[in-house]
């Protein structure tokens, strides 16, 4: 295939007028009426070589294409071993030969920062930025290493300059949810709920409709009630969600689990268990068919429901002796997955010693009806505790038994601690 | 030489024809009216009989009567035309069989091809169907030429050397076209285009209408009701005359309106004329402003101007855009006549009688953009985009081909349509209009790759701006060819038969002797060259003007068929 210099027939160094003049010598040869053919020939190398920006980047093709094609191979295969230090190697070659090309730029922005020299990968970005200024990409790109510098290094210059970044990728391309969330994750890092809340609503509403596709911002919207101590809204959240479920199973499915990822999330990563269990009940609100997933569904439910119940039996007061309460919410918190001592579970079970049989059989009967949930997967533990009373369970003082010993029953990958829960605990040990 | 290139303009007003003799451009006179300017009007006596151009517009009788039924083209409209129903293809249609008699009987040939002028700003249904209309007006087109571009060819068709951007503000009876080209090295290059569709002197004379109705304290009449047609007639001759008097009286008796009839007696003077039009001339001076903003042309850079479509007559209109544009309008430049002779020069110069090395060569641009829909990953959602085939001021003839991959590696059906986006701006499929153009490929057998298949679109978009578009399915044989759908939007647009009349019987009916008229001249002018079938030509001829001297349809008939057939051997 003839190059467009040949097409025009004119020398690669050509000016504008040169160009223009060529190609109307040409035109008058190949008009529209009698070759059609070759006059879209000369009219494709007018428009490319009258274009600056495009003239640059067809002469680079011309010249290095292949060579160019070449240094991407091994670039990319560089970035991928993650080999960050070969890959801007490669990409600073593209550069040198082809300093408009924009994907190379790009992609040595990734390979800098990755190697450290994340100052060089955000200048490369920003270089970018003002060679594309209209490409939201590269804005939210920019956004991406500063968003990423800010949680390093807490910096709040990097926080502003995402910021900025993720606003004008937000101006360019409204409708890219993709931009808005980034923007209010940076918000949630940054603590600013109250913007985040905004942005993510903005993003709802930005392509002009609130639809099943608006489904991850609202999970992030979830994020931001939770963080702000607002978890009743999580409810209302999954209405708001479950109206514009289009009706397909394929829909309801998408967004039932969606709620399960988080719910799951909360449950395994942050150990909230009641929280999880509001997103599954909204989960299987959506009228997704989801009996593959019974079981764990039915798990993290429990475990919600049973962390309801100890933040309720922390709170009563009616129940005396109070060493079954404090027995109760402790062999709970282990059930759920809390890190606690066999030592303290010893105390506990010593201190039950000083009690009659009657009295502690009195105070389990009223938790065992106040705190199914609880008191029914710990059953037999309460059994053994009562057993160890003095006495009878009619009040008659007897024999003692040796403390047994306790195991755990929660079987789940329950590891990090729920603050909120021990802290009660070491207050109630220290009573 | 004989005449073989003819150029009609199909106005939404007014028709003309014109033709190339000595490779000049020249209008053809209407012989029964003596000028080339026929009116758009097709219309019935009151013996029912068809009447089209001058003829229509001096009987005007209500509900006989069809004017800018061009506005409707490619619409669904139905006209009724006393008990005839017509679409406004069928109307176009037989304005064109109009301008093709008027050559035949005046040069004695018969007109087989022409190139037709639409406004630039029609897009492709109405560019098809205007299409149909020739056809079915036995005239082939040649190609259809935007009208400011063939007004812009008829400027510089031997202006070889001449240099600079030129602007062509196109302001007819039913459109607005605003077109830039450069003129360079020889070569007519349009820039860009803006206009509207549904801006003319129309407006300017309903906008009269209500400003006299008001002056006279009555409603004004409906539209197509027996006062319409008076009133429309008295504000486009009192337009007429404003051109060049001070002040001008309406009287017209008897006008029904708000179910009352009145007497309509007043004057109106041109400073009255000027605010009452003042509105209109701001809109179509805004589409300068959008013309040049989408060309990237500044207003300094115009360097000429030319004033194009029977609106720029009103010296209101004239001073407004030279004002505007800061130049004095080209003044060889007829406004009625420039867009025909256009037409007539693009036709010269595909049938070679016009010397294309002595004259300027044509580069035209599309005024929009094409593309497609397709579903795109945007973040996290997938959204249905357009996707470009064709940027807006492309250089046409213009073809593309463009690889899209399906969703699914079992997908057996790809859907195909064609997407028209005149803002610019249409980033999604559903900020861009539906053209019509759509297709389905069925049956393409599963993926054997852990690839989705891939689907080639090739768009088309030839000189005369109509779309063709082809979707194939790569490495297999499977391939749809797009044509126009007659889907619910557009409700079978281009479907003549939706409407019961015939419009060969209606044709028939006319009174003018339409075929034998040209066909007599046509005989005539062989026997005057002498040519050696003379006298058996002389003989049939005889027969035929005896018949309709007989008034013996039948055999009149008959009679025309023989000299017919006989002048087809020749």
């Amino acid at each position: 295939m003839s190059s467009y210099y040949e097409v025009l027939e004119i020398p690669e160094t050509a000016s504008a007028d040169e160009i223009k003049r060529a190609w109307a010598k040409k035109v008058r040869i190949h008009s529209p009426d009698k070759d059609p053919e070759g006059n879209r020939k000369i009219s494709e190398a007018k428009a490319v070589l009258l274009d600056p920006s495009a003239r640059e980047d067809y002469d680079a093709q011309l010249k290095y294409g292949d060579e160019i094609q070449d240094l991407f191979e091994e670039g990319y295969f560089a970035l991928f071993c993650e080999d960050y230090k070969t890959a801007c190697n490669y990409f600073q070659e593209i550069l040198a030969l082809h300093p408009n090309n924009l994907d190379a730029r790009n992609q040595l922005s990734v390979a800098l920062f990755r190697n450290g020299k994340e100052k060089e990968g955000i200048s490369q970005q920003l270089k970018l930025s003002q060679l594309a200024p209209n490409s939201a990409l590269y804005a939210k790109n920019l956004g991406d290493l500063y968003h990423i510098q800010f949680l390093k290094s807490k910096s709040w210059d990097s926080y502003g300059s995402a910021r900025a970044s993720y606003e004008r990728a937000i101006e360019l391309e409204s409708y890219n949810s993709s931009h808005h969330k980034q923007l209010a994750l940076l918000y949630i890092r940054g603590e600013d709920y109250a913007n985040a809340e905004q942005t993510i609503e903005n993003g709802i509403v930005a392509d002009g409709k609130t639809d099943i596709d608006d489904l991850d911002l609202m999970i992030v919207l979830a994020d931001v009630y939770l963080l702000t101590g607002r978890k009743h809204l999580v409810a209302k959240l999954a209405e708001r969600v479950k109206s514009v479920i289009p009706d397909d199973e394929e829909a309801r499915k998408y967004a039932a689990y969606s709620f399960i990822r988080k719910a799951v999330e909360l449950f395994h990563d942050h150990g909230l268990y009641d929280l999880a269990a509001i997103f599954v009940t909204s989960a299987k609100h959506f009228g997704a068919d989801l009996s593959e997933e019974a079981e764990a569904l039915q798990k993290i439910e429990r475990a919600g429901t049973i962390q309801r119940e100890i933040e309720r039996l922390v709170e009563d007061k009616s129940i005396e002796p109070v060493i079954i309460k404090m027995f109760l919410v402790t062999i709970g918190c282990r059930w759920l997955g809390e890190d606690i001592e066999d030592d303290t579970i010893e105390k506990l079970v010593e201190a039950a010693q000083t009690w009659s049989k009657f009295e502690l059989a009195n105070a389990v009967a009223v938790c065992r009806k106040k705190y199914p949930t609880l008191t029914s997967v710990l059953s037999s533990q309460l059994d053994s505790i009562v057993q160890l009373g003095y006495g009878s369970s009619f009040a008659n003082p007897g024999s003692s038994y040796a403390p047994r010993q306790t195991t755990s029953t929660a079987g789940s990958g329950c590891v990090i601690p729920i603050m909120m829960t021990v802290s009660i605990l070491i207050f109630l040990l220290s009573q | 030489m004989s005449e073989k290139s003819f150029g009609i303009d199909l106005g939404t007003s007014t028709s003309i024809i014109s033709y190339i003799q000595d490779g000049r451009p020249v209008a053809i006179a209407d012989p029964i009216s003596k000028t080339p300017i026929v009116p758009s009007i097709v219309g019935l006596t009151r013996r029912d009989q068809l009447v089209i151009g001058q003829a229509a517009l001096d009987e005007a009788l209500p509900g006989q009567t069809i004017r800018e039924a061009k506005r409707s083209v490619g619409s669904n409209e139905v006209f009724q035309l006393g008990e005839h129903r017509l679409s406004a293809i069928e109307i176009s249609s037989l304005i064109l069989r109009k301008m093709k008699q008027v050559a035949d009987s005046t040069l004695g040939v018969d007109l087989q091809e022409a190139v037709i002028t639409v406004p630039a700003y029609f897009d492709d249904i109405p560019r098809r169907a205007t299409e149909q209309a020739a056809i079915a007006a036995g005239i082939k087109p040649l190609r259809l030429i935007s009208e400011p571009v063939a007004a812009a060819l008829s400027y510089g068709i031997d202006r070889l050397n001449q240099e600079g951007i030129l602007l062509v503000f196109d302001f007819g009876g039913g459109t607005l076209d605003v077109t830039i080209l450069e003129m360079f090295s020889g070569v007519l290059e349009v820039k860009t285009t803006d206009g509207d569709k549904e801006l003319g002197g129309k407006d300017i004379d309903e906008a009269i209408i209500s400003h006299v109705a008001n002056k006279v304290g009555f409603p004004v009449p409906e539209k197509r009701s027996a006062s319409w047609e008076p009133v429309k007639v008295a504000v486009e001759r009192a337009k007429k005359a404003l051109s060049s008097a001070v002040s001008h009286d309406i009287y017209l008796p008897s006008i029904e309106s708000g179910n009352s009839i009145n007497d309509w007696d007043t004057t109106i003077s041109t400073e009255e004329l000027d605010q009452v039009v003042e509105p209109i001339i701001e809109k179509a001076l805004n589409k300068i402003d959008s013309a040049l903003k989408k060309g990237g042309i500044s207003k300094g850079q115009i360097t000429n101007l030319l004033l194009v479509g029977g609106t720029c007559w009103m010296p209101s209109v004239r001073k407004a855009v030279q004002d505007y544009i800061g130049l004095e309008a080209e003044s060889g430049v007829d406004p009625d006549m420039a867009v025909s002779l256009g037409a007539a020069i693009s036709a010269g110069l595909k049938m070679g009688d016009i010397d294309s090395e002595s004259s300027v060569v044509l580069q035209d641009a599309s005024t929009y953009r094409l593309g497609t829909s397709a579903v795109s990953e945007v973040g996290s959602q997938y959204m249905l985009m357009f996707s470009e085939l064709m940027p807006a001021n492309s250089p046409i003839p213009f073809v593309r081909t463009q690889r899209y991959h399906m969703m699914r590696l079992d997908q057996d059906e790809v859907n195909i349509d064609v997407l028209q986006d005149r803002s610019g701006e249409a980033v999604f499929a559903e900020q861009a209009i539906a053209t019509g153009a759509s297709g389905v490929i069925k049956d393409i057998p599963p993926s054997t790759t852990d690839e989705p298949r891939a689907v080639d679109i090739e768009l088309r978009f030839d000189e005369s701006q109509i779309i063709r578009v082809t979707g194939k399915v790569v490495g297999i044989d499977k391939s749809v060819t797009i044509q126009l759908n007659s889907d619910v939007t557009h409700a079978n647009p281009l479907d003549t038969m939706n409407t019961d009349t015939s419009i060969e019987v209606l044709w028939e009916s006319s009174p003018l002797a339409t075929r034998n008229s040209s066909i007599i001249k046509r005989a005539e002018r062989l026997i005057s060259e002498g040519h050696e079938k003379a006298e058996m030509i002389e003989a049939r001829l005889s027969s035929l003007k005896n018949s309709i001297a007989e008034n013996n349809p039948d055999s009149t008939q008959e009679a025309r068929e023989q000299l017919t057939s006989l002048l087809a051997d020749i």
